[in-house]
């Protein structure tokens, strides 16, 4: 009897204590749907191990058949590979010797994406992401930020925002355009049912609700000049920066003086730029140092302890070390304004420009990167949308996916 | 003597200071004029400040004060400046506006109110006066307010269109489209001739949904409030085609031609905008109530044309439209669908009636088109063709004709004609590039099928030197073809280029046959890779899709070699989908492609049909 059971318990398959491993080095197939995997287990209820330095930030689950299945169909590569060999991976990650480490994924987290009503998924690099990595999210605007609805969100979105009120400083060139003047008239309605007298006022009072969302836990992810409008709003609580054709009054003459930048997230001391018809916010926003050229502007993302930082380790896992740059109304970031305290991810070598950076508020964070859209170098207004089947492998893009993740890690793990 | 020296000395010397004062004013000017420009208020303030004290009379100084004051938001100096100029200049009305603006501004709107009265008072029939208090309430985002000094304007100077296009931008800019519209209707009623600019104003918020559907409600009412006027229904029934409801637009149509007494003209009209905007439901509906109401108009020929042409594209694009169903024609059919039928028929009817006219031509082409390229039917089509006089050949001013014949003759298997007749037609200064191109394929193409692969490849290697062209990829697939499928005595990619030959022409089941035999006779060749795909799919256009599945299961499972399996395992799961209705089989191939095959070419699109599966849209 004891030799049958003995014989029985060898020949059994081993499928329970398999594992699929999706590796996110050079070879995977398509690492923005691998994303669209990981988010889409967690919401299958199985957990995901995010093994962060390990062959460019795997994934490691445990086999199933659907799992199996779902990755052929979302065209992900990846291996099956069994319990010993998994444990070995598990004890090369977690050695000491070795900057890796693994991060317990457990819970799908709910995405909210800022946009306005005649929003298009395809002006906007994060949705495009999303889109394709087929993560879903909820749509909400000024009305539902006010009514205090970001609370039932872990992660927000912005992007193309203007929370300065001066509708993007799209005025000098496109004031006459149907869009423009829509959209003009979509946000006074807007600011007018909410009781604010301008529509810059009712912007301020978004960035404060979304300040409060992060103290209180939130996760913020931010592009292009949703950065730093964000904190010039912040800044400008008690003063005007808006010329006439956008509240229908002067800015205040003494706006700059009366910035206060205790107030903001990242940046400090910067000055506005003032002219209406210039398509800048501040000096924040740097252009590339070298003329500005697809074959020539890159920047470096920074290597971080996995082990004794693992937040920044996260959102800089990539397959490349060097990023391809891209341009956007917020490019890149002064490196002389930005807060001491706020984690810079990645900068242009040898310039001042920062392209990515990280920082906490209160219990939350928020993590910025500058640029419009990281495969479309210089996207314009009416320019056709990203077709991201032709970038799986986009290292810019996997940097915007690295931060839907980051929110799933598992709590004790995000104090850095 | 001295005195005159004296007098002319004092002349000079005064017009000297003269000058140099205005040339320093000047200086001064531009430079506070600069600082504003570069926003340095402050600065500019400074400048414009002496100059107007030097000559308080001067408005241009003045004007640069207050500018420089509002700029600053200097409310309280702003209204010191005004109130002072106002005790020297009592009647000028614009400083009681613009004081009336600052109080505004500091949300002083009793103050506010109260100057613009007074200003109103001063001349109740100054137009200009509400035009600009309503500018000072509409900077101020106060557009009620500004939409009321207007309409009080229009009601003192007793002129019911005054301010129209003011009071409908500023509603608008308050998203109250209502108001807009109504006002712009009005305006279009007494100004018909502005038509065209309040089209131009309402493009501005056509994309917002709320704003069209208002605009249409509006001048719906307007059009049952003023039955008379044509121009209010123009512009219903541009907002209808705006908000793509063409049915609606039509009736609007119909309404207008009743209106005009305009004999159908106003259809034709609004069909020949449908025909254009690919409408070819509302156009063909459109072209046949002008035919069969007007049966004496100038425009029947046209019209019966191009409704049987809307006809025809409504077929291709949707299927059978309950016009076109039944039907007889003098022209046989072959083994293909017989559903154009009926637009032959209207087509023959054309040709008939106006056997004189350019449109009997057009109809005999569009019926030879029909013929050969939905039925197969090339006798058919050769026979209407050649009814085409010499003359009339360049129907379209493509020598299409030409061309279709050279078609119908290379279908017909008369090789050889067909490259004489293309040949005959590449001279010709009517067609472009990319038609001369296309023929130069089709010549190419046709020695191809005659066996002759070595003039093919010499025919196709100039065309692929413009690598981003359509004929360029077809030429390169053509050559890889035979680069990959010829062998020593070439006989069996003879076989195949029958086959395909067969194929162009129609005869899909002797097609079929041929790839039988290839499969049987070289079989140790990779030409029967391809003749197994090529039986299968032409299994499937006869319409046996069990053969046609027994035929990819076969490939599978005798051709392990081939490099084409994965196409095998697209198209069979393809056929499990579309054909044979299992799609639980159909998700198994595509999954086994994607796991057999994960790099293929197909892989992608196996992928979106899986995902399509799964949705239940098969």
């Amino acid at each position: 009897m004891t030799v049958i059971l003995l014989f029985l318990a060898t020949a059994m398959p081993l499928r329970a204590q398999q594992n699929i491993l999706i590796e996110m080095d050079l070879q995977q197939t398509d690492h923005l749907k691998a994303y669209g995997v990981v988010y889409w287990v967690l919401t299958r209820g199985v957990d995901v191990d995010w093994l962060l330095n390990y062959k460019h930030g795997s994934f490691m689950t445990a086999y199933y058949p659907f799992i199996e299945q779902e990755l052929r169909v979302r065209g992900v590569s990846f291996s099956v590979i069994d319990g010993s060999t998994a444990a070995q991976i598990l004890a090369e990650v977690s050695s000491p010797d070795k900057n890796m480490e693994v991060v317990r994924l457990e819970k799908a987290p709910k995405i909210a994406v800022y946009v306005p009503p005649n929003f298009q998924p395809w002006d906007d690099a994060v949705t495009l992401a999303l889109e394709y990595a087929e993560v879903p999210y909820d749509k909400l605007w000024d009305e539902e930020v006010i009514q205090g609805k970001l609370d039932e969100y872990d992660w927000l979105h912005l992007h193309h925002e203007d929370f300065t009120g001066q509708y993007g400083k799209f005025y000098g060139q496109f004031s006459t355009y149907p869009w423009y003047i829509q959209q003009v008239a979509i946000n006074e309605s807007m600011a007018k049912r909410l009781g604010f007298k301008k529509v810059s006022e009712l912007k301020k009072a978004v960035a404060r609700t979304i300040k409060e969302y992060v103290g209180g836990g939130g996760f913020m992810f931010a592009m292009c000049s949703a950065t730093d409008t964000f904190d010039i709003a912040l800044a400008a609580e008690n003063t005007d920066i808006c010329d006439v054709m956008f509240d229908g009054d002067p800015p205040d003459s003494d706006c700059q003086e009366r910035l206060n930048f205790e107030k903001t997230f990242a940046f400090e001391n910067f000055k506005l730029i003032m002219n209406p018809y210039e398509y800048e916010y501040s000096n924040i926003d740097m252009t590339p140092a070298f003329g500005g050229r697809p074959d020539n502007d890159y920047f470096t993302l920074f290597d971080f302890s996995a082990k004794y930082d693992p937040v920044p380790s996260m959102l800089t896992q990539c397959h490349v070390n060097v990023v391809a740059g891209f341009l956007g109304q917020t490019t890149a970031f002064r490196k002389d304004l930005i807060k001491k305290y706020v984690t810079i991810l990645g900068e242009k070598e040898g310039t001042n420009e920062v392209k990515y950076l990280h920082g906490n508020y209160g219990r939350g964070t928020f993590t910025w990167y500058g640029g419009h859209d990281p495969e479309d170098y210089q996207h314009r207004v009416g320019d056709p949308p990203t077709d991201l089947s032709l970038h799986k492998n986009s290292p810019g893009y996997r940097l915007i996916l690295n931060n839907i993740l980051f929110p799933a890690a598992k709590k004790k793990q995000l104090k850095t | 003597m001295k005195y005159s020296v004296f007098i002319a000395f004092l002349i000079l010397t005064g017009l000297q200071s003269l000058t140099a004062q205005t040339a320093d004013e000047r200086s001064t000017l531009r430079l506070a004029q600069s600082y504003e420009q570069a926003g340095k208020y402050e600065d500019a303030l400074r400048f414009y400040r002496d100059l107007y004290r030097q000559s308080p009379l001067n408005s241009a100084y003045f004007e640069g004060v207050r500018r420089s004051l509002t700029a600053l938001k200097r409310y309280d100096d702003v209204i010191a400046l005004l109130t002072e100029r106002m005790k020297r200049q009592t009647g000028e009305v614009q400083l009681w506006v613009y004081r009336g603006g600052i109080h505004l501004q500091k949300d002083n709107t009793d103050s506010a109110r109260a100057d613009w009265e007074t200003a109103i008072g001063m001349n109740p029939r100054n137009g200009q006066v509400y035009s600009q208090i309503a500018d000072q309430c509409i900077n101020a985002r106060q557009y009620e307010r500004g939409i009321e000094y207007l309409r009080r304007g229009r009601e003192a100077l007793g002129s019911p269109q005054l301010f129209a296009f003011e009071i409908a931008r500023a509603s608008a800019m308050n998203m109250d489209f209502e108001t807009a519209m109504d006002e712009y209707l009005n305006y279009l009623r007494t100004v018909p001739q502005a038509l065209y600019q309040i089209q131009q104003q309402l493009t501005m918020y056509s994309e917002i949904p709320s704003a069209l559907d208002a605009a249409v409600d509006q001048a719906r009412e307007h059009v049952d409030e003023y039955p008379e006027s044509e121009v209010l229904r123009y512009l219903l029934a541009w907002l209808y085609m705006e908000r793509k409801d063409y049915a609606s637009a039509y009736r609007v149509y119909r309404g207008i031609d009743d209106l005009k007494d305009a004999g159908g003209m106003e259809i034709i009209k609004f069909a020949s905008r449908a025909y254009n905007d690919r409408e070819y439901r509302a156009a063909a509906k459109a072209y046949g109530d002008a035919v069969e109401e007007y049966p004496d108009a100038a425009f029947l020929p046209q019209a019966e044309f191009y409704r049987a042409r809307s006809l025809e594209e409504l077929y291709a694009r949707e299927g059978m439209p309950d016009e076109l169903s039944g039907g007889g024609t003098r022209f046989p059919s072959t083994e293909s669908v017989s559903s154009y039928q009926g637009a032959i028929q209207l087509y023959e009817e054309v040709a008939e009636k106006y056997s004189n006219q350019p449109v009997a031509s057009e109809s005999l082409y569009r019926i030879g088109y029909i013929k050969f390229h939905r039925f197969g039917d090339t006798d058919g089509a050769l026979d209407v063709l050649e009814r085409i006089s010499e003359n009339r050949r360049n129907v379209f001013g493509k020598a299409d004709a030409d061309i279709l014949i050279g078609d119908i003759l290379l279908a017909r298997g008369d090789i050889e004609g067909a490259i004489a007749q293309y040949d005959a037609v590449l001279p010709s200064q009517q067609i472009e590039d990319q038609q001369r191109r296309e023929l130069r394929y089709k010549i190419a193409e046709a020695f191809f099928f005659m066996g002759e692969f070595d003039t093919v490849l010499t025919q196709l290697e100039p065309l692929t030197a413009d690598v981003g062209t359509d004929i360029a990829n077809d030429a390169l697939d053509l050559m890889a073809l035979i680069a990959q499928y010829r062998r020593p005595g070439e006989i069996p990619l003879k076989r195949y280029a029958e086959a395909l030959l067969l194929e162009r022409q129609k005869k899909f089941s002797e097609s079929a046959a041929v790839a039988g035999e290839i499969i049987e006779t070289f079989a140790a060749n990779d030409i029967a890779d391809l003749a197994y795909l090529k039986r299968a799919s032409l299994q499937r256009r006869i319409g046996k899709p069990r053969e046609a599945a027994a035929t990819y299961a076969a490939f599978l499972d005798t051709r392990d070699e081939s490099f084409l399996r994965d196409r095998g395992l697209f198209h069979y799961a393809r056929l499990q989908e579309e054909e044979l209705g299992d799609p639980a089989a159909a998700t198994e191939l595509y999954q086994r492609l994607l796991t057999e095959y994960p790099h293929s070419p197909l892989a992608p699109e196996a992928r979106e049909r899986i995902v399509e599966l799964r949705k239940g849209n098969s």
